[in-house]
């Protein structure tokens, strides 16, 4: 057996049981420092946590870090309950609380060691001596200067852990790697690391730290740059073999999948290929090596990007497809040539625009720059219901939006979409008051992030929090367009019905839709064969093009509190249910309540005239509009990915639709017999890893609507 | 008369590809798969198990085929249909699709040249299929000699049951033959597709003669002509004609649901496909006749 399938075997041994403690480690340095400055006092909190937990060591793993430190049934629960209590006073991290979906600056950790860290923040301390602010920079900076302190004797106590078992144990090769990974440790505790080992074990005990803080979709981001110098000395000097690599990295990304099996789950992101800040090509051995151990730890764990560009070679783009194949649904494959102009026109250096990665499913990110990721979703096809009744809401009666005039006062389409402009104009605006006002309720002391800041270039050395200016670049946020094709489809069927054919007036339509259609099928058949969007037909498909260009314009003019940029992002993840369900009838034929289009694909089952088609009416909108990112779900079967021939056809496809302006797209392999077969007998069918809009999961975890909906996606033979 | 048109044609030859299937054939393969390209009529198709009992058709047929009541379900009296499609429009589930569409060459060439690209980048181009497309002679030579004319690569996947002279028709402007072979003695030809062996092999010899790139395309049909025995006797045949390229494709049953659709059974139903491992050693008695062979589906 591989050191894979060993360590496989021992992670999914998993202790049953068990509770989680983290909060407690926190509470416990809480307590011996309940008079301090709150930046202090989480600095505490954070080195209890880091320092207390118990340090477990996999026999067959190769590189140490594992959340099972987080679980113990030492404490009961009201002891639980009031550390909790205590923890939540001091202000808890969290998505809402931006402290999570965000890609650490592992470059400068890996280059100057933690212990250069700690020489940073006492530089800083010194320089900003005589600011009138000095008190808060002063607790900030001793906080995060107590963290790093911590996790330097985490990763010396994990370092001692490997030391005990390795001592412990009779198997030789069991012997020789825990050695390996003390050594590794005990080096890094303090010094850079010297080798590809070495490094890529700061970097796993970096991300298993953030997971200790209890943060959620921390993505490694472009790990085959960062760490490509170490792999690459190592050969020259003859000191690993490609073999040994793929194994390291494998047992380091198996782990992801850890927590699954305490009932947990992550999005753990990692970007690989794409240009380099010069503008080469940054493809590189490691790249493959990455693609190859995803593609052997098969979990749904990591959420796999390649960012692909003009010039890449066809051969990892091929590769990319055989790991596709194999059902695990990713790498998702992102166009350099969209995303790389999407983020550049918000300021953000050639360079650093380059350099960008994704966390969470697809968004995109300047790796350890700005500080974490926010998103919400902006309903639009909401808006056409509005539109059409006065900005009453037609499921509660409710006055949802200003009063755009009688349905029976417009003449043409024209007039109909000035009502929905301002509609959508005041829902924007509206959408706009609650993020920031949010956002606002996280006050910079009690939600401070001393810990992460350290991980964020600039904020030591301005002395000042991630979330409070310390960043290079400003926060960003998110506006996910919602339902692409139910707008176009909807403002394409009352083109033609109403305004060009006149088979009903535009109020009967209105009438049509507060009745769910009940007494109006003939009308709902008449708008269900107007065209849909995917179709490669102009007359639906200038109507996404307009819902991108406007949703740009409507957003551009908003910014976050700290002055950065609102992107929009057109990636429902699978929030185009709960979506649909606030939204009545749409006059695309849509039942009230149906799930919404998924991301930024065409209508399910509603694409009949083959993928070329969809990537037609797909790379008509400016994508380069939508710097957070698309998502484009297809599903071919998975004999597309077995023969040599048709899988050349498939890159042909990706390759042209990225030419034609494509931002995205994600492919599922698995033919919809296997999906329904899989609804019948879920046991049979328990390690079918599906993708779901932009992350992946276990297909029989999921929820029945979801299986339901992934069924929907149309399947292109 | 044109049944369908299929963007991304992954099975009918080389590169990304646009496939128009031709309406009418002059066989009856007991096994077809296109059971709709057979008449060269419209017909109309009901797919069950998308009807929702709405009771829209019923309502817009002018002549009575619908009826439609919750007990019964959805009861069709095909002898009344006149074709005329208005059931189509009226069903908003897509149950109802009436199969046939007379295009202009025109018309055809627009839906073509839509995926031109995707034909360049991937070395693609256009096949025409059926049905027997070459009971269209000259449609096909029209549409092939505007492919030619915008550079496309053209193949022709006929059963050849045709006289020469609609082979003429398109050899100017066609790249590639594909040629379907289907038995070995003029009986089982007969018997199974209703067609003539002889005349088959003629025109394949010829079409070879002629300096066309041919490539012969078996349907693997068990208990038809799936022996190894009866392979070796097809790949003889296949070999005195000349052919240098043969695809063995494996039967499938995908083709049933359309069969219910055109309210008709399938006499295939219930055979199950070949196995893969059966293909490969069919392949390897190919293999030592025909120059190039090589396993589709």
């Amino acid at each position: 057996m591989s050191n894979l399938e060993l360590l496989k075997s021992e992670i999914q041994d998993a202790p049953k049981g068990q509770q989680l403690t983290g909060n407690y480690l926190m509470y416990l340095g809480y307590l011996n420092h309940l008079d301090d400055a709150i930046p202090v006092a989480r600095g505490y909190a954070i080195e209890s946590l880091f320092t207390k937990h118990h340090k477990h060591i996999y026999c067959n793993d190769l590189i140490a870090g594992s959340i099972r430190g987080k679980l113990s049934d030492k404490y009961t629960q009201s002891e639980l309950n009031r550390a909790n209590q205590l923890v939540a006073s001091y202000g808890q991290n969290n998505f809402g609380t931006n402290a999570d979906h965000f890609a650490a600056d592992f470059e400068t950790v890996l280059s100057i060691g933690v212990e250069g860290m700690y020489k940073e923040i006492e530089h800083s301390l010194i320089a900003h001596k005589d600011d009138k602010d000095f008190d808060k920079k002063k607790d900030f900076l001793n906080a995060a200067a107590i963290s790093m302190k911590a996790f330097g004797k985490m990763i010396t106590q994990y370092g001692e852990a490997a030391q005990e078992k390795a001592q412990a144990t009779d198997n030789e090769v069991q012997k020789a790697n825990l050695m390996a990974i003390a050594n590794s440790c005990i080096k890094c505790a303090k010094k850079p690391p010297e080798t590809f080992q070495d490094a890529l074990q700061l970097m796993w005990l970096i991300h298993i730290s953030f997971l200790y803080e209890g943060r959620y979709a921390m993505a490694l981001g472009r790990m085959d740059q960062y760490l490509c110098a170490f792999y690459l000395n190592d050969i020259k000097n003859g000191m690993i073999t490609r073999e040994r690599a793929l194994e390291l990295v494998e047992c380091t990304l198996y782990k992801i999948g850890e927590n699954r099996y305490f009932g947990g789950d992550d999005v753990v992101n990692i970007c690989i290929a794409g240009l380099k800040p010069d503008g080469e090509g940054g493809l590189n051995e490691l790249t493959y090596i990455i693609l190859e151990a995803v593609k052997n730890c098969n979990i749904p764990g990591p959420n796999l990007s390649a960012r692909l560009y003009t010039g890449i070679p066809d051969v990892f783009i091929d590769e990319c497809l055989k790991v596709i194949g194999t059902g695990l649904g990713y790498p998702a494959l992102m166009n350099d040539d969209i995303n790389i102009p999407a983020l550049h026109r918000h300021g953000y250096t050639l360079e650093d625009s380059r350099n960008y990665c994704m966390v969470g499913c697809i968004e995109n990110f300047i790796q350890g720059k700005q500080p974490p990721w926010s998103d919400g979703r902006y309903n639009v096809p909401k808006y056409i219901e509005l539109a059409l009744n006065r900005g009453i809401c037609m499921q509660t009666g409710m006055q949802m939006g200003p009063d755009s005039g009688e349905a029976s006062s417009f003449a043409d389409m024209d007039d109909f979409m000035k009502a929905l402009k301002q509609q959508m104009t005041f829902g924007a605006a509206e959408y706009m008051a609650i993020f920031r006002n949010e956002n606002d309720r996280y006050n910079k002391i009690s939600y401070t992030q001393p810990y992460l800041s350290c991980y964020c270039r600039c904020c030591i050395e301005r002395g000042l929090d991630i979330n409070d200016g310390g960043a290079l670049y400003p926060s960003v946020h998110g506006a996910c367009g919602m339902g692409i094709a139910t707008v176009a489809d909807s403002l394409a069927a009352i083109e033609q019905v109403v305004f060009n054919k006149k088979l009903v007036s535009i109020d009967t339509l209105k009438q049509a839709l507060l009745n769910d259609y009940e007494e109006y099928s003939e009308l709902r058949t008449a708008l269900l064969h107007a065209p849909k969007y995917g179709n490669n037909d102009d007359f639906v498909d200038k109507y996404a093009v307009w819902y991108v260009t406007y949703l740009d314009s409507l957003f551009a003019k908003y910014r976050t509190r700290d002055g950065g940029a609102i992107y929009i992002a057109i990636a429902s993840n699978t929030s185009n249910i709960p979506a649909g369900a606030v939204v009545a009838a749409t006059p695309d034929g849509r039942k009230c309540g149906q799930p919404l289009s998924d991301a930024a694909s065409p209508m399910y089952g509603k694409d009949l005239n083959g993928p070329t088609a969809v990537m037609q009416s797909m790379s008509k909108p400016d994508y380069k509009l939508v710097s957070c990112g698309t998502v484009l779900n297809q599903k071919y079967s998975p004999s597309m990915f077995s023969v040599d021939d048709k899988r050349a056809k498939l890159l042909a496809l990706i390759k042209l639709y990225f030419k034609k302006g494509g931002q995205e797209i994600q492919i599922n392999a698995i033919s919809r017999e296997v999906l329904t077969d899989a609804m019948e007998h879920p046991a049979n069918y328990k390690s079918l890893v599906v993708r779901v809009s932009g992350f992946s999961a276990y297909y029989t975890c999921l929820d029945k609507s979801i299986q339901q909906d992934i069924l929907h996606r149309t399947e292109h033979e | 008369m044109i049944s369908d048109i299929q963007h991304f044609s992954t099975g009918d030859g080389p590169g990304i590809r646009t496939t128009v299937f031709l309406k009418g054939c002059n066989l009856r393969c007991l096994w077809c798969h296109n059971p709709e390209t057979i008449s060269k009529d419209k017909q109309l198709q009901y797919f069950d198990q998308l009807c929702t009992r709405c009771g829209g058709c019923e309502r817009a047929c002018p002549v009575g085929v619908h009826k439609v009541a919750a007990q019964v379900g959805h009861l069709l009296d095909r002898k009344k249909c006149i074709a005329c499609g208005d059931c189509e429009t009226s069903c908003p589930e897509g149950a109802l699709r009436l199969c046939g569409k007379e295009l202009s060459v025109e018309a055809v060439m627009s839906y073509i040249l839509e995926d031109k690209e995707f034909y360049q980048i991937s070395g693609g181009g256009v096949t025409l299929s059926g049905g027997e497309p070459l009971l269209q002679p000259d449609f096909c030579a029209a549409i092939a000699r505007e492919c030619k004319i915008s550079q496309l690569h053209v193949i022709i996947d006929t059963a050849g049951n045709v006289d020469y002279e609609a082979f003429q028709a398109v050899i100017p402007y066609t790249d590639v033959f594909y040629f379907d072979v289907k038995a070995a003695t003029e009986h089982d030809y007969q018997e199974w597709t209703g067609g003539s062996f002889k005349k088959t092999m003629e025109n394949l010899t010829r079409l070879i003669n002629d300096g066309c790139e041919v490539v012969v395309r078996i349907p693997i049909i068990p208990g038809y002509n799936d022996s190894p025995e009866y392979c070796e006797k097809m790949a003889k045949e296949i070999k005195s004609a000349g052919a240098k390229q043969v695809h063995l494709i494996p039967f499938h049953r995908m083709g049933t649901g359309k069969y219910h659709a055109l309210g008709k059974m399938y006499s295939c139903e219930n055979i199950n496909p070949p196995s893969k491992e059966h293909m490969e050693k069919l392949k390897e008695i190919f293999d030592r006749y025909i120059l190039y062979c090589k396993l589709e589906g």
